[in-house]
């Protein structure tokens, strides 16, 4: 829109001024306002303060688009963790049907080889760490250390398997929580925490079923200080002591990456 | 107007006079790994005149403690000091526990003709050579020469890469007697010794990246009045202005063929980050949102760039694909992550991490995603990884003061160099040099 | 050698116009450091003069159009005046303030911005700088980007209530040149600014 030059400088001078004097304008009547609204100039004015209050409105927008983008990354992120955690969940589910099948095949075998035996439980044989009977407080406790684990309040976690490891000493699952512990403390970078407690998971729980892990943590461990090859006679022992556990497979892993 | 012109040329004071300006940087060992090695490294024979400018086994021992990974014997506790096999004692040496010892002795035929060093390193425990070599040298290169056998030392011993005789770059800042902030740009051997000046300006400089062949320092100077990257020969000290855009010019990163640099421009408008050739200076753009995207880093196997994006609010570490173009989020733990830089082997991401108001580094590994807090200092930032992927240098403060930390990546070893003279800034560890 | 000896001294020469100049940007540094902490006291007394002129700046809608009808001539008059001198007059604060790692303007710089788009409409040959800043927390190269950031937004702010973008330029120091020195909230809250510079 082209004003004649000084009424463009009245326009300009209402602009900066920004008060609407409505018996000038009239007066203007010669400016093409491009309105016939009765109430013409604030159209100019209303234009820049809208163009204001646009703008101030997409920053607002891009803030929340901002916000909102970061919520659905962090969804997306939660949900490949869930994904992952549940296939997990699932190879360890299958990983335990299928040892306590082959049990039952050796028991099956073993009824008739010897019918005495089917008067042993399943679980005195399979020497499994749930030998004695887990108490229902023990259980809540240790699995809410175990969902601050999940939901990687490593601090959290750390401090309700200290106290699970004093308040319930006699557990099946001690060495489970010791073992937990473990992990902790290498994720919080303690290591020599975590290879006190992975070496009293297996001093004093060599049956525990976390103990194969355990010893593949020792290995790490001794990797992580650097001790080369401390940490492949570590693999060693315990490709040599649970041949056919996941840990030994994770020990070959290892070995296989750090082989010269 | 050319007398305007040659004002601005001259408008910054460069150095290109290459002295030692004495050194700057001390390394005080903060915290050490007590399953170190034991090695003892015996003071090297000295056979020619006068005296040497070096102490080649010190040099050698402050490098090897400084890795955290071994343990050098003080001297004062050593019972014999042999330089050749027939002098060694094993008895005495595995009494002090020591598992290796290295020996040597630096030789002169004719007053200041060419030196002659020889080393020898012994494992104590079978007694026997497990490595020597003869090689020589101008009295000028000792420190060279003795950064070298500890590279060969220390890849014996743990399999590691050694990483002594590469460089580091850095900035300093401090307020003259006129009060006016004298900025320098530095570099030093990865020891903090043998310090130059390559720049000096009393506007900002910020952001060295090293050239893959760790010929070339890219920057950011201000030294015109607004930023512009330039790029410098660390060895002839020539170099030249790559970019001068209107707005933001920053964050030059280097491409691992060096063909590219990354680079932060605001010509379109807002912060995005650009890729130029440096062959045809053909400019490509690789992001494009409405908030800030900076501080790119490339994949050691030139696929793929993390950099720093606010998109999501507060900045936080996004992966590019540089063949797809897709770009997906790596950090989601605290709300501020910013200033990425891989490991060498691509496995890892260590960047600044914010944790209850307190600026750390922390690594996170990029399948797992765990993150690692490396550092207890507050403000720590700018972290950059030695080319053999063990230690991180970074910059911290202590009072109003910055200096140089150094961490190994996984946190066990911690040393600092702190600076003698106001504000060390921007640490930049220099890839190996004879690759 | 006769040339190596001019450059030499061209060298000095301009060694010294370099310090010179730099002398003088640190007077400017201190001089808008102690504007800086004027300003607030300013910024108070300003207030009331803003909205006693009732429709200026922030008077938006009809309402306002309505009141301004409904004034006495003498008053418009005397309001005319005013305005007339609020245009010609560059506005004392220089400065504005943001948030941490945000870009956005704060409702309470709406007022100070709009006495610098009036300055800048009534002055379309003057030129204006927006130099951004960020506090010196985060790391560097995202500070400068905020600070540009900061910087844009100032622009937008400015073009939209029409003034030429020929008359403004971006640059940011990010977080290379504190107002303050200090590692305080204090002092960081002073360095995450735009100065608006003529």
């Amino acid at each position: 829109m082209r004003f004649p030059l000084p009424s463009r400088l009245w326009v300009l001078s209402f602009l900066t001024a920004s008060t609407v004097q409505a018996a000038d304008l009239t007066s203007q009547s010669s400016v093409p306002l491009g309105t016939a609204s009765s109430v013409p100039a604030p159209v100019y004015i209303d234009q820049r303060q809208g163009n204001t209050e646009l703008l101030m409105q997409v920053q607002q927008l891009q803030t929340e688009m901002q916000a909102l983008r970061d919520q659905l990354e962090q969804q997306g992120q939660v949900i490949r963790q869930l994904q992952k955690d549940s296939r997990d969940r699932y190879i360890d589910v299958d990983r335990r049907l299928l040892s306590v099948s082959s049990d039952v095949n050796t028991l099956k075998k073993g009824r008739v080889a010897a019918p005495e035996a089917n008067t042993t439980s399943a679980g005195g044989i399979n020497n499994s760490a749930v030998s004695t009977p887990v108490s229902g407080s023990a259980k809540d406790a240790y699995q809410n250390a175990y969902a601050l684990v999940r939901s990687k309040q490593f601090d959290q976690a750390i401090t309700a398997y200290q106290a699970f490891i004093k308040n319930y000493p006699d557990s099946a699952l001690l060495p489970n929580a010791y073992y937990w512990l473990g992990e902790l403390y290498m994720v919080k970078n303690l290591t020599q925490e975590a290879e006190r407690v992975f070496n009293s998971v297996v001093e004093q729980y060599p049956k525990s079923r976390k103990t194969p892990d355990a010893r593949y943590k020792l290995g790490l461990v001794y990797a992580r200080y650097g001790q080369q090859d401390k940490a492949r006679k570590q693999m060693e022992s315990v490709k040599s002591f649970h041949p056919d556990s996941t840990a030994a497979k994770l020990a070959d892993q290892f070995l296989e990456s750090t082989a010269k | 107007m050319r007398l305007s012109r040659w004002i601005k040329a001259a408008a910054i004071l460069l150095l290109f006079s290459y002295q030692q300006a004495g050194a700057d940087l001390t390394i005080e060992i903060t915290q050490g790994n007590d399953r170190a090695t034991p090695v003892a490294i015996v003071p090297f024979a000295w056979s020619g005149e006068g005296v040497l400018t070096e102490d080649i086994a010190q040099i050698v021992s402050d490098d090897l403690e400084r890795s955290g990974l071994l343990k050098p014997l003080s001297r004062t506790e050593m019972l014999s000091l042999p330089s050749k096999k027939a002098e060694v004692f094993f008895r005495d040496w595995s009494l002090l526990k020591q598992e290796y010892l290295l020996i040597g002795q630096v030789s002169q035929k004719t007053p200041a003709g060419p030196l002659s060093i020889r080393y020898e390193l012994y494992d104590v425990v079978r007694q026997e050579r497990v490595l020597g070599e003869i090689i020589s040298g101008t009295s000028k290169e000792l420190r060279s020469r003795a950064h070298y056998i500890s590279d060969q030392v220390f890849e014996h011993l743990t399999g590691l890469a050694g990483a002594f005789s590469t460089r580091i770059a850095y900035i300093t800042a401090r307020r003259d007697e006129l009060k006016q902030t004298k900025y320098e740009l530095k570099i030093s051997d990865a020891d903090g010794r043998r310090e130059k000046t390559i720049l000096e300006s009393y506007e900002p400089v910020l952001s060295p990246s090293w050239s893959p062949d760790a010929q070339y320092l890219a920057y950011v100077s201000f030294e015109t009045g607004r930023p512009g990257i330039y790029l410098q020969n660390v060895f002839t000290g020539k170099r030249r202005q790559l970019t001068a855009f209107k707005g933001l010019n920053g964050a030059p990163s280097w491409s691992p063929d060096g063909s590219k640099l990354a680079v932060v421009l605001s010509k379109d408008g807002n912060p995005e980050i650009y890729s130029i050739n440096l062959t045809t200076y053909k400019i490509t753009r690789l992001t494009n949102h409405y908030g800030i995207d900076t501080e790119p880093d490339w994949s050691p196997d030139g696929k793929k760039m993390i950099f720093t994006s606010s998109r999501s609010g507060g900045p936080q570490i996004y992966e590019l694909d540089l063949a797809t173009g897709e770009t997906q989020r790596l950090t989601f733990e605290g709300s501020y992550n910013a200033r990425a830089r891989y490991s060498p082997n691509g496995s890892e991401i260590y960047f600044v991490h914010q944790n209850e108001g307190i600026f750390h580094i922390a690594a996170q590994d990029l399948n797992g995603n765990r993150l690692r807090i490396l550092t207890q200092t507050p403000l720590d930032e700018s972290p950059s990884v030695s080319p053999n992927g063990s230690m991180l240098i970074y910059a911290t403060q202590e009072g109003l003061r910055g200096y140089l930390g150094a961490v190994s990546v996984d946190g066990q070893v911690q040393y600092r160099l702190p600076s003698q003279l106001g504000d060390v800034r921007e640490p930049a560890w220099s890839p190996f040099l004879n690759k | 050698m006769e040339l190596k000896k001019y450059s030499k001294s061209l060298f000095f020469g301009a060694t010294l116009a370099v310090l010179a100049g730099c002398g003088g940007n640190a007077a400017t540094q201190e001089q808008t450091e102690g504007t800086t902490a004027a300003n607030d006291n300013q910024q108070v007394a300003v207030a009331p003069t803003v909205t006693s002129d009732g429709a200026t700046g922030s008077g938006t809608d009809s309402d306002s159009a309505v009141s301004g009808q409904q004034l006495g001539a003498d008053t418009q008059a005397a309001m005319q005046d005013d305005m007339n001198q609020k245009m010609a007059a560059m506005p004392d604060v220089g400065t504005i303030y943001f948030d941490f790692d945000q870009s956005s303007i704060r409702a309470d710089s709406r007022e100070v911005l709009d006495l610098h788009v009036a300055y800048l409409r009534a002055n379309p040959m003057a030129k204006v700088t927006l130099e951004g800043h960020a506090d010196e927390r985060g790391t560097r190269e995202y500070n400068m980007a905020l600070g540009l950031r900061r910087g844009n937004a100032v622009k937008s702010y400015f073009q939209v209530q029409g003034v030429s973008a020929s008359q403004i330029e971006v640059t940011s120091y990010g977080e290379e040149r504190p107002a303050v020195i200090g590692h305080n909230q204090s002092a960081w809250s002073k360095n995450r600014r735009v100065e608006i510079n003529y």
